[in-house]
Order: structure tokens, then sequence, then C-alpha cells
């Protein structure tokens, strides 16, 4: 009967059902433990559905989560719409404030290089895909997924993976390795009030830096010119609807349509290799490469300057807006409760969204 | 590995030296723009 014979349970296999399992596990994680549950949830369902047999919604140019995927994402749409949220959200105000802090957001980046060189002459990964992997160690997610959908899409659903649940640790992984690279009284360290940041400037700065960056490293317009448009919305104070729409409604959806298409790339038969766990280890040297970088150039820094910066703060040169500041916050604290480095923090935190971005472009004109 | 090398190399480069010129740029705005304004309290 063509009825029985077109039912998905005849054609399920093992690895499905195991798709199904790590589905299930994401958004385990997302509803429980609240793990960035804005992407992990809708990635959850995203795997479980393109893991359904005969369900064809990834089919090319018919399946429906594959024309959210196409256009979306292999179009360069989704990626900088997030951006311009994220835009829309951003604060450039302590970084203004503190310049000499934007390159904690550059060292950062240190970890990013070391696991593409690691990836690439030891792991067996094509350059495209090291870069791809690298990358993660920058803590930016949209970025991540904008470079891995350009330079390897077929491994964009570890990656993207990888890159949120670590993102998600940031708690876990980042205040060990701060302990070990500090001594008490570098953690003590209170730093200089920073000075007042005026509207001029906040205005000014998104449409130089725009200009400057795209000058540099063209690959990077998208991701830079949506971010500091939607900067530009938040500080200009005369399009509050634009801003609060890139903030709120258009992110919210565009975040939904990345989370299951990104989820849905994952069949089965694709995600279970070998690759994936060098994939998710390879994440985990990224993040704790870029930390400890981090932390070590403002120890280097200190060597040269008056005002000493407390290393802690290096940390949250990872692009992990604002988690990485707001444990920065919390391990100083645990030595001097009224150190308050939290608006530091977002200086390194800050521009290392801008790094990410950059490190993104290199890699795109040198390997595309 | 020599390709992979130059990656490496000129990613580091690149990327400090785009925040260098970022911190010039910034450095530059504090002074006009700053100022500007504050004197215009």
């Amino acid at each position: 009967m063509p009825f029985l014979e077109a039912m998905g349970i005849l054609y399920l296999t093992p690895n499905m059902i195991t798709m199904w399992l790590i589905g299930l596990l994401l958004i385990y994680l997302a509803v429980k433990k609240q793990y960035e549950p804005l992407l992990l949830l809708p990635i959850g369902f995203g795997i479980i559905i393109a893991n359904l047999p005969e369900a064809g919604l990834m089919k090319p140019d018919t399946g429906l989560i594959w024309l959210f995927y196409h256009f979306g994402i292999e179009w360069e749409v989704i990626p900088p719409l997030i951006f311009l949220g994220l835009g829309a959200m951003t604060d450039f105000g302590p970084m203004l404030a503190q310049p000499r802090l934007i390159f904690l957001g550059a060292g950062a980046q240190v970890g990013v290089y070391v696991t593409f060189f690691v990836a690439y002459a030891f792991m067996g990964f094509s350059l495209k895909e090291a870069a791809s992997i690298g990358i993660i160690g920058g803590a930016d997610g949209p970025t991540t997924i904008f470079l891995a959908s350009k330079l390897a899409p077929h491994l964009l659903g570890a990656v993207a993976v990888a890159g949120y649940s670590y993102m998600a640790m940031v708690p876990f992984i980042q205040p060990p390795i701060m302990r070990l690279l500090t001594t008490d009284a570098e953690r003590r360290i209170r730093m200089k009030k920073s000075r007042k940041v005026t509207q001029r400037e906040k205005i000014i700065f998104p449409i130089t830096a725009t200009i400057v960056i795209v000058l540099l490293v063209p690959a990077s317009a998208p991701l830079i010119s949506m971010f500091m448009l939607g900067n530009l919305f938040r500080e200009s104070g005369v399009v509050d609807r634009l801003s609060d729409t890139a903030q709120n409604a258009l992110m919210n959806i565009v975040t939904i349509f990345l989370g299951v298409s990104i989820g849905a790339t994952m069949d089965g038969d694709h995600f279970l290799q070998k690759q994936v766990i060098y994939i998710f280890l390879l994440g985990l040297v990224a993040f704790m490469a870029s930390t400890a970088s981090g932390v070590l150039l403002a120890k280097f820094m200190n060597l040269f300057t008056k005002n000493k910066i407390n290393p802690l703060i290096g940390a949250a040169g990872v692009s992990a807006v604002p988690m990485s500041a707001r444990v920065v916050q919390k391990e100083g604290s645990r030595v001097d409760k009224k150190n308050y480095l939290l608006m530091f923090a977002m200086g390194p935190n800050i521009a290392g969204v801008i790094g990410t971005v950059i490190a993104a472009g290199i890699f795109l004109t040198m390997l595309q | 590995m020599e390709e992979a090398f130059k990656v490496f190399v000129n990613g580091f480069a690149g990327v400090f030296c785009g925040m260098a010129i970022l911190y010039l740029v910034i450095k530059l705005l504090s002074f006009a723009a700053g100022k500007a304004e504050k004197s215009g309290e």
C-alpha cells in the first residue's frame, strides 16, 4: 500500500535516533539549566525535525527549513541582522572612555589563531575548516556562523553548537584560568576612574569606525556595517523606533530562523563523526587560550603603564557580552568586595566583538 | 604548513594593527568631539 510505504518510520535509522537524543539534550540544557536558551532551544528542535525521515524539511529548493537556511544563512542575511540588533544594544561608552583597553580585545584573538594552527597542523583539518573552528575562540556566535557558512558549511552545525555551548559555560571555563594566571595583589588592583564620554563622540564613533575598519578589512563589511548602524540608531536618539525594533522584534525573529536553520544542518549521517568530537575539544582550547592571552596581555601592558590595569579584565576580551565581563566582576569581588570592575571589563568585552569580526574578515580575505 | 603560518602571522598582525588604528581614531575623537561638547556646557 502506498500509504504504508510512505511512512517515515520505515526509514528511521540509528543515527537519526541518536540525533534526536542530542536535540533533546540541548533542549534540556536550555530549559532546565538556561544555557543560552534563545539559541539552544531552537537548535535542539531543529536537530530533531531535520532527522525525521521522509519529512524533507532540508530538501534543497523545496524544504521549509532549507529555505530558511538558504536565504537566511547562505545568503548572509541573518548574521548581519543579528549584528544590527547587537549594535543597537551596545554602549561603546566604556570602550571610548578607556581606549587602551581595546588591545585586550585584540589579545583575546590569540586563541583564535592558536586554535586555527593546531586544528590545521595537528588534527588534519583543512585551512578553511581550521579557520571556522578557530573563530569559536572569539566567543561570538553570529561571527562564527558567518565565517563557517562561507568557509566550511559542512561544519556549521557542530561549530555553532560548540560555540554557543562554551559561551554558556564561560562562568565555569574562565575563572580557573584567571586565578591561575594572576596573583591576589593583581586581582586587587583598582583602576583609575574613567572619563565621561560625550554624546557627540558616541554618535561619531560608529560612523568613523565603520569607515576605518572596512577600509582595512573589506571582508568584514557585512558584520561591522550592520553593527555600527544599529549602534548609530541607539546613540543618535532620534530613531528610537528603529533602535527598539533592531534590539527586540527583529532580533527575536532572526534568532528563531537562525536557531532552527543551524539545528537542521545537523543530520545524523554527517554530524556523527570523529571530527565533531575534535571540534568540541578545539573549541574548548580556543576559549581557554583566548582567556589566557587576554589576561597575559593585560599583565604585559602593566609593565609599561603608570595606571595599572587589573589583569582580570583581560579575560573579558573574549566577546561573550556581557557574560565574561560579569565573570571578571565576580572574580574581582572575591578578593576585594568594593572593587567594581564591570564597567572597565565592558571595554575589552566590546572590543573583543570588533576584534573577532576583524579576525573573521582576515580569514575570509586570505582563504576564500 | 607555509600557508597556515602565513594566515597565522597575517591574522595576528592584522587584528593588532586594526585595533591600533581604532585606538588612534578614538583618541582623535576624544580630542575633537570630547572637548567640543565640554566647552559648550
